[in-house]
Parts: C-alpha cells; sequence; structure tokens
C-alpha cells in the first residue's frame, strides 16, 4: 500500500504519474471563497487576506486538495479598464469593455502585475495561504490565456469578427497581453503557487476552428507557458467547451494536466485516457451543472466512483474534478462527498 | 592504418595530421529529437532546451543510430541571454527550435546595465553543463564533445535586435562596446565551465563575421578584440569558427588561426557561399581545418541517396589532401531531413573519407 | 430576383462579405425585390452556413459574421422581423452579460420566419413575462452562459406559474452550461445546444409540444 500522502505530495504525484495513496480531488472552488468565508463580494475580490480567508475556509469545509484562489475574471482585465459589476451572493461581473473599436488593441499597455488591476489579490492571497498550509496543499490560480483575455476586455462576438476582419490589430494586443500574463505568472510562482490553472477557454470547435485557434491562441499559449520562469511541469490547463482541442493541448510545453467538462463534451475521461493518458493527467469527472447542484449524494459517490473506473486504471494520472467553476451555492457538504467518494474507490491497490 | 578513435581522428584532422578517416561531424539539436520520435509537441521541444540530461541522451541515441564522431550540444540561441531577460517564441511547428522573442537591450543605455552572468545558474548556460558531464561520463576521451556558443558580437544580436546592434556599430559604439565587454566576459566563464565539463571544443559561432552583414573594419573593431580576448582566456578548448554568411571573413579567421594555439579550424557553406571548398583549400587549407562539405538546404534535405554520395566523394577529393579536414553540413540540420540522408551521408563520408 | 441577384445575396452571407451586405440590401429594395424573396435566399445561405457550422468546416467567428451580413442586408426592409411562424420573446437573464448565442438564436429564428422580441442581456426576469404577455408571445426563450445565474431560469417559471401562463406559453432555454437534464429538472418546456437546433425547437414547441435538442454528443 502506498504510504500516505499529504495533498500536494498527491497532486503533484498524480500530474507526473507516479503513484499515488488516493486520488486527489479539486473543487474547482473559485468565487465560492467568499461564501465559505462568510465575505462580501467586493472585500473577497479585492483583498489578498480576505481572497485567503475565504479559500482556506473553503479547503477546512470541505478537505479537498487543490485551491484555486480567484474572484472573477476581471482580476487581470480590469487593469486594462474592463468594468466590473459588484453584486452580493454573485462573483463580479463583465459590464464594459474598454476595447470599442479595433484600433483599440494596439493602445493597450503591458501591465504590472503588482499594481494594475486587481492581479495583485491573488498573488497575495497566495502569500498568505501558502504561509499558512506550507508545502501540504496545491495552490493554483486561475489565469487566463491571452486569448481569452481578450474576451474579458472587448465583446466576445466583437472578438471573433476581429479574428476574421482585423487580425493584425487583434495580435498587437494579444501580444501585450502575453507579455502581461508572463510577468503575471512569475509573481504568482513567486507568491508561492505549486501551478496555474491556465485556461485557454476558447480552445474548443464551438466557438473557433483549430486553424484559428492555432493562428490566435496557441502560438500565445506557447509563449506564455514556455516563457515562465518556472518549468515544473505542474501546470494544468482548462478548457470548459463542449469540443476541446486536446490534441493540440497536450502538446503544450510545461503543462502537467487538462481540466475540461467530461460530462458535458465530446470527451470522455475514458478515451482522453485512452488517446492522452500517458501524456497529461486528466482532471475531470465531476458535472458541475447537474450532479453538483441538483444530485443526490450517492449520484455524487456514483460519479466520482465512474470517473475512477475510466481513469485511473493505472493507479495515476487522474485528478477528480468539476468541469469548470462550480456554482458559488453549491452545498460544502457534496464537495466533501467527492473527497469521501475518492477515499472510498481511488484508493491505490 | 589501425582504426582510430573519433577523438584521435578529430584531433589529427585539427592538427593536420592524417586520420585513418574523415572524421564526420554534423550540427543536429532539436532535429535529432525530432527524427527519434514519431510526433514531437512543444511540450518536447521546450524540455529539450532546458534539460541537459535529456540533450545528452538524444546526442548518445542519435550518434549510436546515424553515426559521426563528434557528440554535439545545440538547442537554441538563447542559453545565454534568457540570463539577461531575453525571452523566447516557440515556433508554430513543434520541431523548429525556439527563437529570439522579446529582446532585453533597446535603448543604447541598456548595454551598461547589462551584468556579467554566472554560467552555472544563469539562463539555461547550466543545461549545456549537465549535458557536457553526461556525455564526459559516456564516452570518456573516446569522442570529442562540442559546444555551439556564439561569439561575444553574436552574442550582442541576440540580447539586441541586430538592426539595433548594427546601428550602435555607427552612432552608439562606446555604449556597444560597454555591453561587449560584459558578454566578452560571460561568454568566456560560460566556454570555460563547458570545458571544465568534459567539452573539447566549441563551434565559437562567429556568425555576423561575413561580409554581407558587416565590413572587415566593423568586425576589425567590434568582432575580432572581443574574439581574441575568449580565445586567450579559454586555454582549455578548441575553436572552430562557425560563419553560416555568403562571404565569410577568411582573412580574419585564419589570422586567428595563425596568432592563437586553440582556434583550429572555419564551419561554413561552401555549398552556398564564396569561397567554396577548393578555392578554401587553396588559400587557407594550411592554416585551417576546413569543417564543410555538404549542402543542408537542398542535398540533405531533397537529394537522393546518390546525390549524397556524389557531393561527398566531390567534397572529400578537393580537401582531403595534406589532411585538415572535418566532412559537415554547413550549418543546422533541417528538421525535414530524412533520416536516411543523414545514415547516407555519414556511410559515404567513410567509404570516400579513407585516407590511404 | 434572377439569377445573379440570388447568387450575390447567398455569397455575401455565405462568405461572409461584411462589406457589401447593406449595399446588396440597398439595391435589392430599390429593384423592388421582396423582403420574403431575400428572406428565403437568406434560408437558403443560412442553412449551409449552419450545416458548415455544425460540421465543424467552421466556428463562432464565421457563424457571427454570416449572421452579420445578413442582419445588414435586411435592414433596409425592417427593424424587426414580422415572420408569421410565431412570436418569441428571447433574452439573457439578469447579471449575466453573454449575449452571442442568444444573438444567433434571434438571428436564425428571424430568417425563419418567426418574429422575435430581443430583450438584451442581463434582463430582470420580470420583463420576461411582461414582454411575453404585452406581444402575445408563443415561446419565451431565456439563456445563460453562468452556472451562478442558472436558477434564475427556475425562477422565470414561477414567474410564468404566478402570471398564469403556465401552459399556454412554453418556456425554453439555452446556454453553455445547460444540459436537458437540467431543463427538464426544472420544468422547461425546451432546450436546444446551438441556435441551429433552437429554430427546430422552436418548431416543436410553437406546436404545443416538448422539445429537448442537446448537442451532436449527448450530454444529457
Amino acid at each position: 500500500m502506498t504510504k500516505k500522502m499529504n495533498s500536494l505530495e498527491r497532486v503533484h504525484a498524480a500530474i507526473k504519474h507516479q503513484p499515488v495513496d488516493r486520488v486527489p480531488v479539486s473543487g474547482m472552488g473559485w468565487f465560492i471563497g467568499s461564501r465559505a468565508g462568510g465575505l462580501g463580494t467586493k472585500e473577497y475580490a479585492s483583498e489578498g487576506a480576505k481572497m485567503a480567508k475565504g479559500q482556506l475556509a473553503f479547503l477546512h469545509k470541505t478537505g479537498i486538495d487543490l485551491l484555486h484562489p480567484m474572484s472573477d475574471v476581471g482580476q487581470m482585465a480590469s487593469g486594462w479598464g474592463t468594468v466590473m459589476r459588484f453584486t452580493e451572493g454573485l462573483a463580479p461581473m463583465l459590464d464594459d469593455f474598454p476595447i470599442k473599436e479595433p484600433g483599440d488593441w494596439e493602445k493597450m499597455s503591458v501591465l504590472d502585475p503588482k499594481k494594475d488591476g486587481r492581479m495583485h489579490v491573488p498573488i497575495k492571497a497566495i502569500a498568505a495561504m501558502r504561509k499558512e498550509v506550507g508545502q501540504t496543499v496545491s495552490l493554483m490560480p486561475y489565469v487566463p490565456s491571452p486569448l481569452t483575455s481578450t474576451t474579458h476586455i472587448r465583446a466576445m462576438e466583437n472578438v471573433l469578427m476581429d479574428i476574421l476582419l482585423e487580425p493584425e490589430l487583434l495580435k498587437k494586443g494579444l501580444e501585450t497581453i502575453a507579455e502581461t500574463t508572463i510577468d503575471y505568472g512569475n509573481q504568482i510562482f513567486d507568491a508561492g503557487a505549486d501551478g496555474l490553472l491556465y485556461a485557454p477557454t476558447r480552445a474548443s470547435a464551438e466557438i473557433v476552428t483549430l486553424d484559428q485557434y492555432m493562428e490566435f491562441g496557441a502560438s500565445y499559449d506557447r509563449d506564455v507557458l514556455g516563457g515562465l520562469d518556472n518549468q515544473d511541469g505542474y501546470n494544468v490547463l482548462h478548457v470548459c467547451g463542449v469540443e476541446p482541442f486536446f490534441e493540440l493541448l497536450s502538446s503544450y510545453p510545461n503543462t502537467g494536466g487538462i481540466n475540461w467538462w467530461d460530462r458535458g463534451s465530446n470527451l470522455s475521461i475514458a478515451e482522453a485516457k485512452k488517446n492522452w493518458g500517458k501524456k497529461v493527467c486528466l482532471v475531470a469527472g465531476m458535472n458541475q451543472t447537474t450532479t453538483l447542484m441538483i444530485g443526490s449524494m450517492d449520484d455524487i459517490s456514483n460519479e466520482v466512483k465512474d470517473a475512477i473506473e475510466q481513469g485511473f486504471g493505472d493507479g495515476t494520472g487522474l485528478i477528480i474534478a468539476p468541469g469548470c467553476e462550480i456554482s458559488p451555492n453549491t452545498d460544502f457538504e457534496k464537495i466533501k462527498r467527492m473527497v469521501w467518494a475518492a477515499e472510498q474507490y481511488g484508493r491505490r491497490k | 592504418m589501425k582504426e582510430m578513435t573519433s577523438m584521435q581522428r578529430f584531433e589529427a584532422a585539427l592538427k593536420h595530421e592524417t586520420p585513418d578517416y574523415v572524421p564526420v561531424s554534423y550540427f543536429s539539436g532539436i532535429y535529432m529529437l525530432h527524427w527519434m520520435k514519431d510526433q514531437l509537441t512543444w511540450k518536447d521541444t521546450v524540455e529539450y532546451g532546458r534539460n541537459g540530461i535529456r540533450m545528452a541522451n538524444t546526442t548518445i541515441k542519435f550518434l549510436d543510430d546515424v553515426g559521426g564522431d563528434t557528440a554535439y550540444i545545440l538547442s537554441d540561441v538563447g542559453e545565454i541571454v534568457q540570463g539577461w531577460g531575453v525571452r523566447m517564441k516557440i515556433a508554430d511547428e513543434p520541431d523548429i527550435h525556439m527563437a529570439l522573442g522579446k529582446f532585453a537591450v533597446n535603448e543604447p543605455g541598456d548595454w551598461e546595465k547589462l551584468d556579467v552572468l554566472d554560467p552555472l545558474i544563469d539562463g539555461r548556460m547550466p543545461t549545456y553543463l549537465d549535458a557536457c558531464e553526461v556525455l564526459r561520463d559516456k564516452y570518456h576521451d573516446k569522442v570529442p564533445i562540442g559546444v555551439d556558443v556564439p561569439s561575444a558580437l553574436t552574442t550582442c544580436t541576440h540580447v539586441a535586435p541586430m538592426e539595433t546592434v548594427l546601428i550602435h556599430m555607427l552612432t552608439e559604439p562606446d555604449a556597444l562596446k560597454k555591453g561587449l565587454k560584459t558578454v566578452t566576459k560571460t561568454v568566456g566563464d560560460f566556454l570555460n565551465a563547458c570545458a571544465n565539463e568534459g567539452a573539447y571544443y566549441a563551434a565559437y559561432l562567429t556568425t555576423r563575421a561575413s561580409k554581407e552583414i558587416t565590413t572587415l573594419e566593423q568586425y576589425q573593431e567590434f568582432g575580432v578584440p572581443t574574439d581574441k580576448e575568449i580565445f586567450k582566456n579559454t586555454p582549455g578548448l578548441m575553436h572552430i569558427c562557425h560563419v553560416c554568411g555568403v562571404e565569410p571573413m577568411f582573412e580574419i579567421i585564419s589570422d586567428y588561426a595563425r596568432t592563437t594555439k586553440n582556434v583550429k579550424g572555419i564551419s561554413w557553406w561552401d555549398r552556398g557561399a564564396k569561397p567554396n571548398l577548393t578555392e578554401a583549400k587553396q588559400k587557407w587549407g594550411k592554416d585551417l581545418c576546413l569543417m564543410a562539405g555538404i549542402d543542408h538546404t537542398n542535398t540533405l534535405t531533397t537529394g537522393t541517396i546518390q546525390d549524397i554520395e556524389k557531393e561527398v566523394e566531390e567534397s572529400c577529393k578537393i580537401a582531403m589532401p595534406g589532411s585538415g579536414f572535418i566532412f559537415a553540413p554547413g550549418c543546422d540540420i533541417s528538421p525535414k531531413t530524412p533520416k536516411e540522408n543523414m545514415r547516407a551521408m555519414v556511410k559515404a563520408a567513410r567509404k570516400h573519407g579513407k585516407y590511404r | 430576383m434572377d439569377k445573379s441577384q440570388y447568387q450575390r445575396i447567398y455569397d455575401c452571407v455565405v462568405n461572409g462579405k461584411a462589406a457589401e451586405a447593406q449595399k446588396i440590401g440597398e439595391e435589392m429594395k430599390k429593384a423592388g425585390i421582396k423582403s420574403t424573396e431575400i428572406g428565403s435566399v437568406l434560408i437558403d445561405a443560412m442553412n449551409l452556413v449552419g450545416h458548415r457550422y455544425r460540421e465543424r468546416e467552421i466556428a463562432l467567428p464565421q457563424l457571427i459574421l454570416a449572421t452579420h451580413c445578413f442582419k445588414k442586408i435586411l435592414a433596409p426592409y425592417t427593424a424587426e422581423s414580422r415572420g408569421s411562424e410565431g412570436i418569441v420573446v428571447v433574452g439573457t437573464v439578469k447579471n449575466d452579460i453573454h449575449d452571442i448565442g442568444k444573438n444567433l438564436v434571434v438571428s436564425m429564428l428571424q430568417v425563419y420566419n418567426y418574429t422575435v422580441h430581443d430583450l438584451g442581456k442581463d434582463v430582470p426576469l420580470e420583463k420576461f413575462v411582461s414582454e411575453a404577455k404585452r406581444v402575445n408571445a408563443g415561446i419565451i426563450g431565456a439563456g445563460t452562459l453562468l452556472t451562478a445565474t442558472m436558477p434564475e431560469l427556475s425562477e422565470i417559471i414561477n414567474l410564468m406559474k404566478e402570471a398564469g401562463m403556465a401552459g399556454k406559453v412554453k418556456f425554453a432555454v439555452g446556454g453553455a452550461p445547460l444540459t436537458t437534464t437540467y431543463a427538464k429538472h426544472i420544468g422547461a418546456d425546451g432546450y436546444a445546444a446551438d441556435a441551429i437546433l433552437a429554430v427546430e425547437m422552436a418548431g416543436h414547441l410553437i406546436k404545443g409540444e416538448q422539445s429537448y435538442l442537446a448537442a451532436r454528443q449527448d450530454k444529457a
């Protein structure tokens, strides 16, 4: 029997396809930290110490192995002028975009993560969390890919049109964003994160074609992931579309795992394991929109068990996770149940 | 003649003594990995450039498979300059080396802000040292270990855009020279660190010593002093100067060979540049060991086995007499080169490169 | 309409020639071509575009561009479609500003001759009901892209019940995080995974049937 590991050891072992004591679990709890910590939307999203408090409260309430300190998609985008709406009980929402015309792309400047936008919030949160938990829990904050970021600073419909009508201007914006993202990633690692939840969310065939993604997404993703100072390879890609470009994403540098919505997309864990299971750790298994919202405790256990049967046959290379951020109203007991089920069914024989 | 080890063969060629066969070398790098895997991913590309043990093991496997006489370490042009904050750009195809993305020097005032780097910790120089160590443990003194290291002036064109460096030669010479001083020390320290870990020679990349890039006077002002200082400060390494432009400054490189103990040869694209192999042998063959012989851009990539054999035979006939010849392509091997062509090249070089 | 006019409209939409679209619409109107004839060509063109999208030969950028061209061609004729297939009220729920999917649904329904009242994004829940009452809609369509705002969809159903609409007006939902399971669970009458399927679903709902149309791969 494999000796008992702490959460960080377990997650790293799974990502590197080493033996684990049991299958690790991520709750994909981003904004739910505010509710876990009894915090208001604005304070959770604006103060690193508060975000840390909320995330640690989520950890204590659920016992999961990975934390993703994050409040909303405006953390970086607000540095370029994106206006967010703060409503209690909900994650801050995109309200107004600074890029109105294609010509605005080339007016963007590279941001300083220490002072622009709210990037300092997760950076400070990570430092505080790492101080508290030491090297026992995996901390992987959400970092949007450059193409994903463009849709946080300009309406997505317009970005998609820019792909066709103003590609050169869009690329200028993408270069600036990529540079900012590398700096942000480096500071996140300096603060104590062990990986990024790097989100190329537009890498899905119902959004763009593969050729479009290669030109406007993949090129910048590679530069970001390959350009980070930390090349330990624990980063997990997050792609929540229904037809993710798995083959492409599994070839990315400095990438240890891929998180996707297996229960809602065209790719099951079994198929992903068969085709890419040796290349990347699969981070999936729970349906955040049905099972975790309206399912029973047995539904949750059964779904975890099924995911393990599909993807844990070799005793590693799987982290149980929802396909995207869980609703901030998700019952903490349901997340705890995921961990319980992982203990029951996901122990290495 | 008793069969020599690759090291003996290589040394003999450098000294213009007669080896058993013409030694064979090539600039391979990530293309070796490309040939070994059915499908290369960007993960492979980036990891290769950051993992010296992987580089070394790939080199060993390739050498076993394809043959040749040198174990050559090459990743991309970023291994030193990333230490100064240069960012690399990953190519659209995974089987292409990383390229320079964002530069560290853009204004003249930036040159003097550069610090001397430590090869043990800065940039990706440590990966080369790891690779040297693994190769040394494998080959001891049987196979010469070579490292791909740019000259001080070439390194400057990796820290700043080439255009900027060329303009600074004219408009900000003093600022550029401040940078050159720091870069020269760094390159010298790196070469010595490689020698300490087992490297026998450097393909010292004097790539700007070509008349379509700089004039002789410009290279004499900005290139020669720093090259000479590096040669003087790296007595433990042999240097073969690699110039891949179309008008390499043979006169400068041969002067290096005459005036130093450790500059031994020149590598250039004999099939695409001036002089060709015949001219080079006639004019400089006594001073310089010539490292050339096959066109990596055409013959090696798209030629037939017969084309390759013909070119090899021709080159050997021209350059073998009097020794001082290492058979090699003119520059980096293209990922489009079929492995069979590489094998054919080595086989033909053995067949036609035997000294009687 | 002659063959070359047909080809111009068709080609503009299929190939996303946005710069020419409005001009084409103006020329057609000046030439006396009726809106129903234009609509017929647009349906042919969108059928091809829709097919290509479903087959993943193209993706959202081209689909959006095609609907832009379609709208610009129709713009000289009317600000709002007055189709006779049925009346639909559509919007994205309160606190959600994502609207690409909703805009595509609106465009596709208009192409296929529905009268569509587009409430936009971030719509207060009561407005779905009040507008449906005002225009005598046969279908309310509500969408969301966020798991956080999915519960708002159930709330619309409650408001419809309070307003006495249950059974009389059909309620359809859509959006990336939704599934047929969720739609049935909350009591929605219809769900469609994309804008192309939304048209088919609307056809069933207008006839008084329920309709749940998942994506090409079943994610129920």
